[in-house]
């Protein structure tokens, strides 16, 4: 009997879709098509050859030149005049193709012996720079992979709009899972339980803390100390050719430490409420949100230890610095989105918080907290991991406006902003689809 | 009373599917999930209650009484059917919602009293007189977790009980603290039944929902039974109760 009766609802169901909305659906699947094509032809399409631009970076300025590809090809020992070269430090020579704050390839000060020899007035780079220029020429490798993100962009904006239009299009459906439903009950929660996030973010920050000797200090000596050993352990010990390297590594730990408690929390945030969300309906973003901002005070209270380290160790600050704010407005907006996603996983799943564990300690070697991910790496997979991998973006990115005053990676930082809004949403429309069962599991 | 009516439950369907808890491994295969057993807890259920009125709710265990309450407090939405609160507010009677050992009870019943949808100024106001009725004095300000269990009961009951909403679902709450305090909670039950509010209870407790109750509404195994006049309905459940 009920069976029947639930087969007969869902044929119901498919036959009223198909009268209304199979145009639209139609429509998808030649998207689908069209983002698979696109791909393909971006992977396959013969791209020529890339002018390289080289800037070398002194303590008297930056002097930039441009070669075009042909001067590439047939490219041996070459000098540079740059007057009273042999009397400065030279930070960096960093190589760029036609994206200009997208870096490609560098050498480091500390190796520069390997590719170039300094005289009076030039610099001559050697043919082993030749080699490297050649390489960075010929591979269009970065390019494919940030114009296939762009077209994935593309591709699930427009899957959205036209789920936002089969909504319109017919209104008395009562499946309410369409974007235009869920984009503006998601704003409206986020204004009715804003105080409450912020209160039971506060009560949680107390809780932790509440029974212990040192109380609030810890905020600020838990950074502390772990700055200390990062001074003592890569700066003393395991002496590194990267310059203020506990600066260095620590600003992109604080980084890490946010989205990797995020990420963590997210796969057991139902569990661990269970007692609120067996009692009562709240929103889940809204205990995610929460303790981001939890983890957002902490990561304050470490700024708060970064800032005489950028004083004590000298590092000129400029006003590129502001260009961390992107970089960490990614961080915040990613963690949320991957974290509702996990989030939904995590209540079905029980062991997917081991897995998670393992995937993140993973990223976080990959990431390049510890070392430069354009020097470390071989050529292709540099650039490679700098756009498929956001996290050591925003790291690369924060790390360069902090230290070396520079804006870069522009597009990269703008595709992934939109990337990460739309991996939020998805999220936010996974988990309003599938929250009906959660207290039915836990 | 006034004989508007404030919650229309119809036609309600709520599924339980049997998927709680897989591991990695079992969701790669696939099929365990779609064969999964649907269990349905509650089928096909309508009623209807006027404001002010208080409507009983009697079952066996596991038939589905709890599950209903919930979706009506919209902790879920039933698979099928709809429920209408015609804008009122609902909360579920319920112990110690996002209670947070480390914290104050002071900080405790912010937070829950913000969870059961009142404004954080709105709980302020009301704080005294929680304090007051949950009797705790001096404790309210020690964490939570140094509290009896007996104090703990009583100072979740006061939330729920003073930051009231236009809806009630009350499920088996009534037995908490001590013999003086279960007076209290009693008497402070009747009054806010016999004020204007509507209340749905879920009880076994027969003497209980003949004392408050309009009608009943009996369930069994998630099919519906009776609904109608409390004496009526509840002799009927008596008998079939009996062994």
């Amino acid at each position: 009997m009920i069976f029947l009766r639930i087969m007969k609802k869902r044929k119901g169901l498919k036959m009223k879709n198909k009268g209304q909305t199979g145009i639209l659906n139609a429509l998808k699947y030649l998207l689908l098509l069209g983002f698979v094509i696109g791909i393909i032809v971006i992977l396959l399409f013969p791209f020529s050859n890339q002018p390289i631009s080289m800037v070398i970076d002194t303590s008297a300025g930056t002097k930039e030149i441009t070669y075009s590809s042909e001067e590439i090809q047939n490219m041996h020992e070459f000098s540079i005049e740059i007057p009273n070269i042999e009397n400065e430090t030279i930070n960096e020579i960093r190589l760029y193709r036609k994206l200009n704050s997208v870096c490609v390839d560098k050498l480091q000060a500390g190796n520069l012996f390997l590719y170039a020899t300094l005289e009076k007035d030039k610099i001559i780079f050697n043919d082993e720079t030749c080699e490297i220029f050649r390489q960075n020429s010929k591979s269009f490798f970065m390019e494919r992979l940030i114009l296939s993100e762009v077209l994935l962009i593309v591709f699930l904006f427009i899957w959205i709009l036209l789920n936002a239009l089969s909504e319109k299009i017919d209104p008395d459906n009562r499946n309410n899972h369409g974007p235009i439903y869920e984009i503006k009950k998601f704003i409206s929660e986020i204004k009715n339980y804003g105080v409450y996030m912020v209160f039971a973010a506060n009560t949680d920050l107390k809780a932790e803390v509440a029974n212990s000797y040192l109380n609030r200090l810890w905020w600020l000596l838990e950074p502390f100390f772990n700055m200390l050993v990062y001074v003592i352990v890569f700066g003393r010990v395991m002496g590194n050719s990267i310059e203020n390297y506990a600066t260095y590594v620590f600003s992109a730990l604080l980084m890490w430490t946010f989205f990797n408690k995020t990420i963590n929390y997210s796969v057991k945030c139902v569990r661990n409420n269970r007692d609120i969300v067996t009692k009562v309906y709240v929103p889940k973003h809204v205990l995610l949100i929460s303790n981001m901002i939890l983890n957002f005070f902490k990561l304050l209270f470490s700024l708060i230890v970064l800032i005489p380290m950028l004083i004590i160790f000298k590092v000129h600050i400029g006003i590129g610095i502001l260009w961390i704010i992107p970089a960490y407005l990614l961080m915040i907006i990613l963690s949320f989105g991957a974290g509702m996603i996990f989030l939904h996983f995590g209540v079905y799943i029980d062991d997917l918080s081991y897995a998670v564990g393992i995937l993140l300690q993973m990223l976080m070697f990959l990431s390049g907290i510890f070392y430069d991910v354009i020097i470390s790496l071989p050529t292709p997979l540099n650039t490679m991991m700098l756009c498929v991998n956001p996290v050591a973006m925003f790291i690369d990115t924060m790390r360069n406006a902090l230290l070396n005053n520079l804006v870069t990676n522009v597009p990269l930082i703008v595709i992934w902003l939109i990337l990460s809004v739309l991996v939020s949403y998805i999220g936010i429309h996974i988990v309003y689809k599938n929250e009906n069962g959660y207290v039915k599991v836990v | 009373m006034s004989n508007n009516v404030a919650l229309d439950v119809k036609h309600v369907s709520i599924d339980y599917k049997d998927i709680s808890h897989m591991s990695l491994a079992k969701s790669f295969r696939k099929g365990e999930i779609k064969k999964s057993n649907i269990v349905r807890a509650v089928n096909d259920i309508s009623f209807s209650v006027n404001q002010g009125e208080i409507l009983g709710i009697v079952g066996r265990n596991g038939s589905g009484k709890t599950t209903l309450l919930r979706s009506v407090a919209g902790i879920f939405q039933p698979d099928e059917g709809t429920i209408d609160t015609y804008g009122n507010r609902v909360s579920l009677m319920a112990i110690g919602i996002g209670f947070n050992g480390n914290n104050t009870g002071r900080e405790n019943i912010l937070k829950s009293g913000m969870l059961l949808g009142c404004k954080l100024d709105y709980v302020k106001e009301h704080m005294d007189e929680i304090i007051e009725f949950s009797e705790l004095g001096d404790f309210i300000d020690r964490p939570v977790r140094t509290y009896s269990s007996g104090m703990y009961s009583k100072l979740s009951f006061a939330v729920t009980a003073i930051l009231d909403t236009d809806i009630m679902l009350v499920d088996e709450v009534l037995s908490v603290g001590d013999e003086r305090f279960r007076k209290k909670s009693f008497k402070k039950m009747e009054e806010l039944m016999l004020s204007d509010r509507t209340v749905l209870i879920v009880s076994h407790a027969t003497d209980t929902l003949k004392k408050f109750c309009d009608k009943i509404l009996w369930i069994n195994d998630g099919q519906f039974m009776r609904l109608g006049d409390t004496e009526e309905v509840l002799a009927e459940y008596d008998k079939f109760m009996q062994l």
